[in-house]
């Protein structure tokens, strides 16, 4: 039997090895971002044998009269033949999705506990490195914006098949000191987004709620469509820590000496509390959201990006 | 209350206790100390949480930390085997227990109950107190040993072995008659702590009966309480003590406290004047009394006394003149009549020796000069006044040189005087010293020829101080001092207290010596110049004295002989040297009779025989130390006369009430804890009372450890409940 090649790999061992390298604990131990990417979108593909989406091209959508300054190419001369008179054929967008992926990189997504394979941002730089390919493969135009308090680089999407080494290269970045700031980041995202746009954003989310509110309510009135990635860490949703433990709050939020058995309970109440008004504030302005532990497949990602594309779509 | 305390057996785990207790404390804060610090990201969170939960937190760990603590230190307490007297409680000990009971059959016990004056019930404390030590006898299970001690001093145990049969017990205690020593508590712990080893090995039961009166503090000095403390203890941790406190208030009691001759200088025909003291123990005034005085238990005369007020004294004199030289035995009693509780301390006896004279030895220093020029001729003209050649005189004087000292057997002799002496061989000072140790009486008289430096290299160690300068370079010149009649003592109190214009006070002292040393470094001083200096001091040494007079006894140094004091001086110092001849004699109960054979008859002494107030009869031992031959008898428990036969001979032994038991004031109960450290229980079984004695002791530790269990439980459910539980 032929030694596998994880690069190339035949349908049926992608069909049936690709699917684990949606695991994150797989993943953790592949450096390589792009082939990492690249493992996760063919194994999401090929784990659905028959891909929905393939082979999009351009369709008619009416006739108009020809004026003057009209492109001759787009003449339909079978209607001048039968009726003598000269229209123009129009069709649809011929540009697929455009899709941004804003991905968090303030010191909280550097956060990983024993119980997480990778950090915050490394699972985070996944997702959006898994959708970036998986956009560009779909004809999709694919741009990233990396933000903390504010953008710290951004890169207009384009369907260029070249864009994909960009959003790698940007992608492989680390995380920075400061703390996270969305309001500010939505609204500069909103400004600088000139068309109808897919946000992918991945983040924790640990900012005000309303900061977050009145970024996404700016976004959507310009009639974008946004998709919330909030990752989190196993630690962070379990709270499983032991013994006298002194912490040490990321994002200058100063320190905590105390006993986390007695501290567990009121903290998963916040936390829930939390993702549970993030939940609703996204129901409410009709966003989707979608949590990820660290220690989950990456695959309900990529999942949701094609639902919510599917949906834009029509 | 001591129904509602708690002792425990082992009072030193209660600080194990303690310690322990912050066992639990010290861990929680070397917890906060060792902890692990991680970042964390979803700090707002936690934040919020802790915000939140703070105080409840706190007050959690609060109560988890008092619930630890008490656990922790209640398995201490239980340890400790606490306990308290019930009857609902079963009986911890179980098996059987030697019971013992120790008898305060003291002299303070003998006090009659209090009684209206019409009525005339005799029964006393001791009658009592054997009541309620046969119910408790009643009341020990049967098959369990017993053993009786009683405490009167020397204590005793009235039964070599245990006993097992009750009856045979009760009748030991019923036939058991009060003494009339003092508490000897020391003893008896003495004696329980000794008993034989399959005595100790049953748990023991100790009951203490006492009416804890003044008498009952034993010993007073700090070390011998210490040892009793100590004692006390050991027997607290393998015994349960039971003091039962049969006494009642403090009762009115007044008591003969002296009663003796004023001074040993005693010959038929000399006025001898006795020294008696009445003290008034009660808490009442007592009415005008008489006192009797008894020669050979013939009344001899009545003396009346005034009233005397509580706690008070009043001291009588009485002037005999006795007629022959032999032993005299003279009792003072407080009249019947008077209504005391205590009757026993109401006489006191004494024995006297009348001599038929008196031999003193005087060391002239000044040999050939005339008779009243020298020192010696000046002492022995006052100790010695014959008048005519066959006059009998009381003190004998003979004079001699200091080169006869040598060869003289000094013990012939009731008191030396140096007179004036440059200086002594090294072997007759030691000599010297030796006599006075052995009752021997010295008096120094120093003068012009004293060599001072001698003096004080050879026996300035234990004359009654050093000797210092002559005080005035030119004696005889306008300087000069008097006696000073403030600073009189004993024996010179007696004839010149109150008499500052006598010729003693007037005499002018030209010249004397200083002494050197501070005063605590010095003997007592009798009497002082009216510059502050001393002017005679004393030392006791062994059985004698020394007297040191810092002045001449002639007219070189000072003008006293030319006053009419100074034979009363002369007579005055020598009576207060020369020990007294009965001072063997006089004792005090439980006192062993002890005499030097040199006293006695050496002839007689193996025969000797010795006749107790009720007519026992018992020998006497004759013993032998590093000083010769002694006699010795068992210790005399009965007060009043005994008389010692020998060779033919009988001389009377005075022995005279402790006056320890004659203050029938009780002692506190806290002050009875200091002596008996927890757990005591102490039970008040006055007269009338009739509770049972014997009380099941209950043991707290079960209850505890149960009260533990629950405990444990609780702490293990409210730690699962507050989330502390790992």
């Amino acid at each position: 039997m032929p030694p596998k090649d994880p690069i190339n790999p035949s349908d049926e061992a992608l069909a049936k090895d690709y699917r684990r390298y949606l695991d994150p604990r797989t993943l953790a131990k592949i450096a390589n971002l792009d082939l990492r990417a690249r493992l996760v979108v063919e194994g999401y593909i090929s784990g659905m044998h028959r891909s929905p989406y393939r082979g999009y091209s351009i369709e008619f959508a009416q006739h108009r009269h020809y004026v003057q300054g009209d492109d001759i190419r787009h003449i339909d001369w079978k209607v001048f033949a039968r009726t003598n008179k000269y229209y123009i054929k129009q069709y649809e967008e011929e540009t697929n999705l455009v899709c941004l992926l804003g991905v968090d990189c303030s010191e909280s997504m550097a956060f990983r506990s024993s119980e997480a394979p990778m950090s915050k941002h490394d699972y985070a730089v996944s997702i959006a490195a898994a959708l970036s390919y998986l956009a560009l493969r779909q004809q999709d135009s694919v741009g990233l914006a990396t933000f903390d308090d504010g953008i710290t680089r951004f890169i207009r999407p384009t369907n260029n098949p070249a864009q994909w080494k960009v959003v790698i290269h940007e992608l492989e970045g680390s995380t920075g000191p400061s703390k996270t700031s969305l309001r500010k980041v939505l609204d500069e995202l909103s400004e600088r987004l000139k068309r109808r746009t897919l946000i992918v954003l991945i983040s924790d989310f640990f900012d005000d709620l309303e900061n977050i509110r009145q970024g996404l309510r700016y976004l959507r009135y310009h009639r974008n469509e946004v998709i919330l990635c909030q990752v989190l860490d196993p630690a962070e949703l379990e709270f499983p820590l032991k013994g006298p433990t002194l912490f040490r709050g990321m994002e200058k939020l100063g320190t905590l000496l105390a006993e986390p058995r007695t501290l567990r309970e009121r903290y998963l109440e916040e936390m829930q509390r939390f993702t549970a008004q993030l939940r609703r504030l996204c129901r409410e302005l009709k966003l989707d959201y979608v949590l990820f532990n660290t220690r989950d497949p990456l695959d309900v990602a990529l999942s949701t990006y094609l639902a919510t594309r599917g949906a834009t779509m029509r | 209350m001591y129904m509602l305390s708690v002792a425990v057996f082992h009072p030193g785990l209660i600080w194990a206790a303690a310690g322990l207790a912050l066992v639990p404390l010290i861990i929680y804060l070397l917890n906060r100390r060792r902890y692990r610090e991680v970042p964390w990201a979803a700090m707002q969170f936690l934040l919020a949480a802790n915000h939140k939960s703070h105080r409840r937190t706190r007050l959690e760990q609060l109560l988890l930390l008092i619930l630890r603590t008490v656990i922790i230190s209640g398995i201490a307490v239980a340890l400790a085997r606490p306990f308290w007297p019930s009857s609902a409680a079963p009986k911890i000990l179980g098996g059987s227990r030697h019971h013992i009971l120790l008898l305060d059959d003291s002299a303070s016990m003998s006090a009659r109950l209090p009684v209206t004056p019409d009525q005339t019930d005799t029964t006393t404390l001791f009658d009592w107190q054997i009541t309620r030590a046969l119910q408790l006898l009643d009341e020990v299970p049967a098959g369990d040993p017993v053993t009786l001690i009683t405490l009167s001093q020397p204590a005793r145990i009235l039964s070599r072995s245990l006993l097992f049969d009750r009856s045979l017990a009760s009748r030991v205690v019923q036939e058991l008659a009060p003494g009339e020593g003092v508490n000897d508590l020391a003893g008896a712990l003495q004696l329980i702590n000794e008993l034989p080893a399959e005595e100790t090995d049953r748990q023991r039961a100790l009951y203490l009966f006492s009416d804890f009166t003044t008498g009952y503090r034993g010993p007073v000095d700090e070390s011998q309480l210490a040892v009793m403390r100590q004692q006390v203890q050991k027997l607290q941790q393998e015994s349960e003590l039971v003091l039962f406190d049969v006494g009642v208030e403090q009762q009115d009691n007044l008591a003969m406290v002296e009663w003796r001759a004023a001074h040993a200088v005693v010959g038929p025909g000399e006025p001898l004047t006795l020294i008696g003291r009445v003290h008034n123990f009660g808490t009442h005034r007592h009415e005008p009394m008489r006192v009797e005085i008894r020669l050979d238990d013939q009344l001899l005369r009545e003396e009346a006394l005034p009233a005397i007020e509580a706690g008070a004294d009043h001291i009588f004199q009485s002037t005999i003149i006795p007629e022959r030289s032999e032993w005299e035995v003279l009792s003072a009693r407080i009249a019947t009549g008077v209504a005391d509780a205590l009757s026993g301390d109401d006489q006191r006896p004494a024995v006297l020796q009348v001599r038929e004279e008196i031999p003193v030895l005087l060391v002239d220093g000044e040999p050939g000069r005339e008779a009243l020029l020298g020192q010696c001729g000046y002492l022995l003209t006052a100790w010695s006044p014959q008048l005519r050649p066959d006059e009998p005189v009381l003190v004998r004087s003979q004079i001699a040189v200091e080169t006869e000292l040598i060869g003289l057997a000094l013990d012939r002799y009731a008191a030396v005087a140096i007179c004036n002496v440059r200086r002594l061989p090294a072997e007759v000072w030691h000599k010297l010293h030796e006599y006075v140790q052995n009752g021997g009486g010295l008096m120094i008289f120093v003068g012009d020829q004293v060599d001072i430096s001698h003096y004080n290299e050879t026996a300035g160690d234990w004359l009654p101080a050093r000797l210092g300068a002559a005080a005035f370079e030119q004696p005889g010149r306008d300087e000069f001092v008097r006696f000073d009649p403030r600073s009189l003592a004993e024996p010179m109190q007696a004839d010149f207290a109150g008499r500052e214009r006598s010729g003693l006070f007037l005499a002018r002292i030209d010249q004397y010596l200083r002494v050197e040393g501070s005063q605590s470094s010095r003997g007592a001083e009798l009497m002082r110049y009216t510059n502050g200096d001393p002017a005679l001091l004393s030392r006791t040494l062994g059985a004698g004295r020394v007297v040191l007079v810092t002045t001449s006894a002639n007219m070189e140094w000072n003008n006293l002989p030319a006053k009419g004091d100074f034979v009363t001086l002369a007579v005055n110092l020598l009576r207060y040297v020369v020990a007294d001849g009965a001072r063997f004699n006089n004792l005090t109960v439980a006192d062993r009779y002890l005499c030097p054979a040199r006293q006695l008859e050496a002839a007689g002494l193996v025969n000797s025989k010795l006749l107790s107030p009720d007519g026992r009869e018992s020998t006497p031992e004759l013993r032998r130390d590093e000083r010769g031959y002694y006699l010795q008898t068992e210790p005399l428990l009965s007060s009043g006369w005994y008389r010692l036969r020998f060779g033919g001979s009988e001389e009377p032994i005075a022995v005279r009430r402790n006056l320890a038991d004659s203050d029938l004031a009780r002692i506190s109960e806290s002050e009875i804890r200091t002596l008996f450290p927890e757990p005591i229980e102490i039970r008040h079984v006055s007269p009338g009372s009739t509770t049972t004695l014997i009380q099941q002791r209950q043991e707290a530790s079960a209850v505890m450890i149960y009260a533990l269990i629950l405990l444990l439980l609780v702490e293990t459910l409210l730690a699962m409940l507050f989330g502390h539980q790992k």
